[in-house]
C-alpha cells in the first residue's frame, strides 16, 4: 500500500536538518551548505510551509558567503564558484531579498566567466560544463540581467547546441555521453533563453521516456539505476517539451511516494535508502509536476514555485 | 587528534603520492594511539595506504581547521605566510582531500601553491591518482586534474607517455565505479584532440574494455565519439569498412548478450551518424546476414515450446503502424527498411541463442527484455513521422494491460 505524502514529517525533517551541526555527515557537506539551504528552502516553500525557516536567519547565511567580487561560495570561507551563486541568487528571490545584493556586480561576474566559444567556466579555473551554462543563464534572468553587455546570449546558445547529441540529449561538454542531469541544464537554458526550436523534441523525448523503468522509477541513463532525482531532471525536460504524457504517471507518483521516510520524514534516491534534503527537494517537486495535490505548482525550468517566478515579472 | 595528523603528515612525506598505488578506508583499529617508532594507526602495504574507519572523522577535522585558518590568511596576503605555514598548507590540504575530494577549496589553494612553484606538478598528478583510486567519480578531484594536465603538457617531453597514462587512470576509473561519468568524459576530453594513430589505439581499447563490460552504456558512447571523430578525420583511408566492421560487431554483441539495452543504443547510434560522417549503410545487408547465419522467416521454437517466427514479430508491429495512419516512405535516407530488418534478424539470431541456454531460470526474462528492445528500437525508426505519438502511447498501453501483446510474449 504506497503512503501519501507525509507533508508534516517532511518539513519537521528539513527544519531538523540544522540541529545535526555536531554530527560527521553534517560537517562532511559543508563545501556545499549553501546548495543544502536551497534544496531545503525550496522544499518547504514546494509543500506550502514557508513559515517553517527562518527568512532573516537564512538571507544573513547566505550573505556571510558572498566574496568582495560578488559571487558566492558553497560556506563561509569556501572560494566562490557559479554553482553557489546560483544558489544564493534563487534563495534571495524566493525570499524576496535581491534588494541585499548588487545585481550589476553579480552578472558582471558571472560575465567574467563566458569564454569566447560562448561555454562558462565554474570559476576562474576554466573547467567548462553545460552545468554552468546553465547556471549562468538562469541566474541572470532572476537578476533580469540576461543580455547584453553581460553575456553574449546568441554564443551561449550556440555552445549548448553543440554539445546535443545524435540521440537528441545532452552531454557536459561536445561529444560527451547524453545524461539526464546535463539534458536538464541544456533543455532549461534554451527554455530560459526562448530557443527551443533547437531541441529535437520527438528524439529527446523517446530518449527521456525510455529512462521510466518497469518499477516507475526513472533513470539517468540507459542501463543504470532508478533514482528520486531523476524524477525532476527528466519530468522538467518531458514538461518544458510538453511531453509529460510520454511517461506513466500513476507508477512514477509510486515509486516517489515509496521512497520516503514517513517515520523519520525526508524522501531517499529509492525505496529502503536512508532520505536526505536533495532527493527530498527532487522528489516533491517531481510530484508537483505530475499534479500531486495541495503542492506548490514549481517551474519547470528554474525549480522553484512559479509564484516567485511570477514575482519576479519572467514569463 | 593533532598527533594522528601529525602522523599521517609524516607518513606522506617520507612516502609521497608517487611512490604509492593504492588508497583506501581500512576497518576501525582498537586503538588510535600513535607510537612515534611506526605509523600506527595507518597502514602501509607495499605501496597501499589504509587509514582506519575510525580515524576518519578526527583527522578530517584537525586537518581542516589547519587547513582553512592558513588558508583564509593566504588568500589576504600569501607573502606574510612563513615557508613552514606553506608547507603546513600542502600537508593539510593533502589530508583533507584524501579524506573528502569535494573540498573544491583546498585544490584551489594547491592551484596557486603550484603557481608559486612551491609545488611540483608531476607530483601533484601522482596525488590525484592516489585520490581517485579510493574516490573514482568526485568532480572536484577530475576537475582539478583536467586543470593540471595542460600545464604537465607544456613541459612535457613524452607527450604520448602523458596521455597514455591519463588512458590508464580514467579506465582504472571506470573499472572501480561503473558508468563513471566523470572518467569517460575526462577520457573524451584527452582523446578528442590527440593525432589519428593516438585516437585509433584508443579505440581499440575502449573496444576490448567494452567486450567484457556490455552493460556499459558509457563506454559504448564514449566508442562512439572516438569513431566518428576518425570516420571524419580526411587523413583515415578507410572510413566504409571501419564503419561496417562497427555494424557487424555490435549486431554480433547483441545477440551473444541478448537483454541488454548498450549494444543497441550502440547500433542505431552508429547508423544516426553515419549520415554526418557521409556514409551509406545499406551495404551492410548481405554481409551481415551471411555472418549471423541467418534463415527468413523459419518458425522456432520458444522456450516453453510454442510457435513463433520473425514473421509474428513484424506483424503484430505492421498492425499497430496500420492502426495509425502512417507512411515509411516519409523516412528518408533508405536506412529505415533495412534497419526494420536488421531488428527482426537480431531477434531471430537472439533465439538461437537463447534456446542453447534452456533450463536457465532467467531465460524467459532475457528473452522478454530482448524483444522490448528490439520493438523500442524499431519504433524509434520512426521518430521524425507523423503519429508516433499516437504508437508509442498504444505500446504503452499494451505493455500495461498485458493484454495487448502479441501471444508468443505472452507465452514467456
Amino acid at each position: 500500500m504506497t503512503p501519501k505524502l507525509a507533508v508534516a514529517k517532511h518539513v519537521t525533517y528539513v527544519q531538523e536538518l540544522d540541529n545535526k551541526k555536531d554530527s560527521f555527515e553534517y560537517w562532511a557537506g559543508e563545501h556545499l551548505r549553501l546548495n543544502g539551504v536551497y534544496w531545503g528552502l525550496t522544499s518547504v516553500h514546494l509543500l506550502k510551509h514557508p513559515e517553517a525557516l527562518d527568512s532573516a536567519q537564512i538571507i544573513e547565511y547566505v550573505m556571510s558567503c558572498q566574496h568582495t567580487n560578488g559571487a558566492f561560495g558553497g560556506h563561509i570561507g569556501h572560494d566562490p564558484h557559479l554553482l553557489y551563486t546560483l544558489s544564493a541568487v534563487q534563495i534571495l528571490a524566493t525570499l524576496d531579498a535581491l534588494d541585499r545584493i548588487d545585481a550589476d556586480q553579480i552578472a558582471t561576474y558571472v560575465k567574467s566567466l563566458q569564454q569566447p566559444d560562448g561555454s562558462f567556466s565554474g570559476d576562474e579555473y576554466n573547467e567548462i560544463d553545460t552545468r554552468f551554462s546553465y547556471c549562468a543563464v538562469n541566474c541572470l534572468s532572476l537578476l533580469n540581467r540576461l543580455r547584453q553587455p553581460y553575456i553574449d546570449v546568441d554564443r551561449a546558445v550556440e555552445f549548448i547546441h553543440s554539445c546535443k547529441n545524435f540521440d537528441g540529449g545532452y552531454g557536459s561538454v561536445p561529444g560527451a555521453e547524453s545524461h539526464s542531469g546535463q539534458i536538464f541544464c541544456c533543455v532549461g537554458a534554451l527554455a530560459i533563453l526562448g530557443r527551443l526550436e533547437l531541441i529535437e523534441t520527438d528524439r529527446l523525448g523517446w530518449w527521456l521516456a525510455e529512462r521510466q523503468l518497469k518499477n516507475g522509477g526513472l533513470n539517468g541513463r540507459p542501463e543504470k539505476l532508478e533514482d528520486v532525482c531523476y524524477s525532476w531532471w527528466v519530468l522538467s525536460c518531458l514538461s518544458i517539451m510538453d511531453r509529460i504524457h510520454w511517461i506513466n504517471r500513476d507508477s512514477l507518483v509510486d515509486f516517489i511516494l515509496n521512497a520516503q521516510d514517513t517515520e523519520g520524514g525526508g524522501i531517499a534516491d529509492r525505496p529502503g535508502d536512508v532520505s536526505d534534503v536533495f532527493h527530498t527537494l527532487f522528489g516533491v517537486a517531481g510530484l508537483s509536476l505530475l499534479g500531486y495535490p495541495d503542492l506548490e505548482p514549481v517551474d519547470p525550468r528554474y525549480c522553484m514555485p512559479c509564484s516567485v517566478i511570477k514575482r519576479l515579472g519572467i514569463q | 587528534m593533532a598527533e594522528l595528523y601529525s602522523t599521517f603528515s609524516r607518513l606522506l612525506k617520507a612516502n609521497p603520492a608517487s611512490t604509492l598505488i593504492d588508497f583506501g578506508f581500512v576497518p576501525p583499529v582498537a586503538s588510535l594511539e600513535s607510537q612515534e617508532s611506526s605509523y600506527h594507526p595507518f597502514l602501509l602495504i607495499e605501496g597501499n595506504l589504509g587509514v582506519p574507519a575510525n580515524a576518519i572523522p578526527p583527522l578530517c577535522r584537525f586537518s581542516h581547521s589547519v587547513f582553512f585558518k592558513l588558508a583564509n590568511q593566504f588568500s589576504a596576503d600569501h607573502k606574510c605566510l612563513a615557508d613552514s605555514d606553506l608547507d603546513e598548507l600542502d600537508a593539510s590540504s593533502t589530508c583533507l582531500l584524501l579524506m573528502n575530494p569535494e573540498i573544491y577549496t583546498a585544490w584551489n589553494i594547491r592551484k596557486k601553491l603550484l603557481a608559486l612553484q612551491r609545488l611540483n606538478a608531476t607530483e601533484e598528478m601522482a596525488l590525484i591518482d592516489l585520490v581517485l583510486s579510493k574516490h573514482p567519480k568526485r568532480p572536484a578531484a577530475w576537475s582539478h586534474r583536467a586543470w593540471l594536465l595542460p600545464r604537465l603538457r607544456e613541459t612535457s617531453t613524452n607527450i604520448d607517455k602523458l596521455l597514455t597514462h591519463e588512458l590508464k587512470i580514467c579506465d582504472q576509473a571506470a573499472q572501480r565505479h561503473r558508468m563513471n561519468y566523470h572518467a569517460w568524459t575526462h577520457r573524451w576530453k584527452v582523446v578528442r584532440t590527440a593525432p589519428l594513430d593516438f585516437r585509433l589505439s584508443a579505440f581499440k581499447s575502449t573496444r576490448k574494455y567494452i567486450s567484457s563490460h556490455i552493460s556499459e552504456h558509457s563506454a559504448f558512447a564514449h566508442a562512439l565519439a572516438v569513431l566518428e571523430s576518425i570516420l571524419k578525420d580526411p587523413d583515415f583511408t578507410t572510413p566504409l569498412e571501419l564503419f561496417q566492421e562497427q555494424v557487424l560487431e555490435s549486431m554480433k554483441l547483441i545477440v551473444s548478450y541478448p537483454g541488454h539495452k548498450s549494444p543497441w543504443c550502440y547500433l542505431q547510434g552508429l547508423f544516426l551518424i553515419s549520415g554526418r560522417c557521409g556514409l551509406s549503410t545499406v551495404v551492410v545487408d548481405a554481409r551481415v546476414r551471411e555472418e549471423l547465419g541467418i534463415v527468413h522467416s523459419v518458425a522456432i521454437e520458444t522456450v516453453d515450446g510454442s510457435q513463433f517466427s520473425e514473421v509474428d514479430v513484424m506483424d503484430w508491429l505492421e498492425a499497430l503502424i496500420q492502426k495509425h495512419t502512417f507512411d515509411v516512405s516519409q523516412k528518408e535516407g533508405g536506412i529505415l527498411v533495412p534497419l526494420f530488418q536488421f531488428a527482426s534478424w537480431i531477434i531471430q539470431a537472439s533465439k538461437r541463442v537463447i534456446e542453447s541456454r534452456k533450463g536457465v531460470a532467467e531465460s524467459g526474462t532475457i528473452w522478454h527484455n530482448q524483444i522490448e528492445i528490439a520493438l523500442d528500437f524499431q519504433l524509434y525508426l520512426l521518430l521524425g513521422v507523423d503519429g508516433v505519438d499516437d504508437i508509442k502511447m498504444d505500446l504503452k498501453q499494451n505493455v500495461k494491460d498485458a493484454g495487448g501483446w502479441p501471444s508468443f510474449l505472452l507465452a514467456v
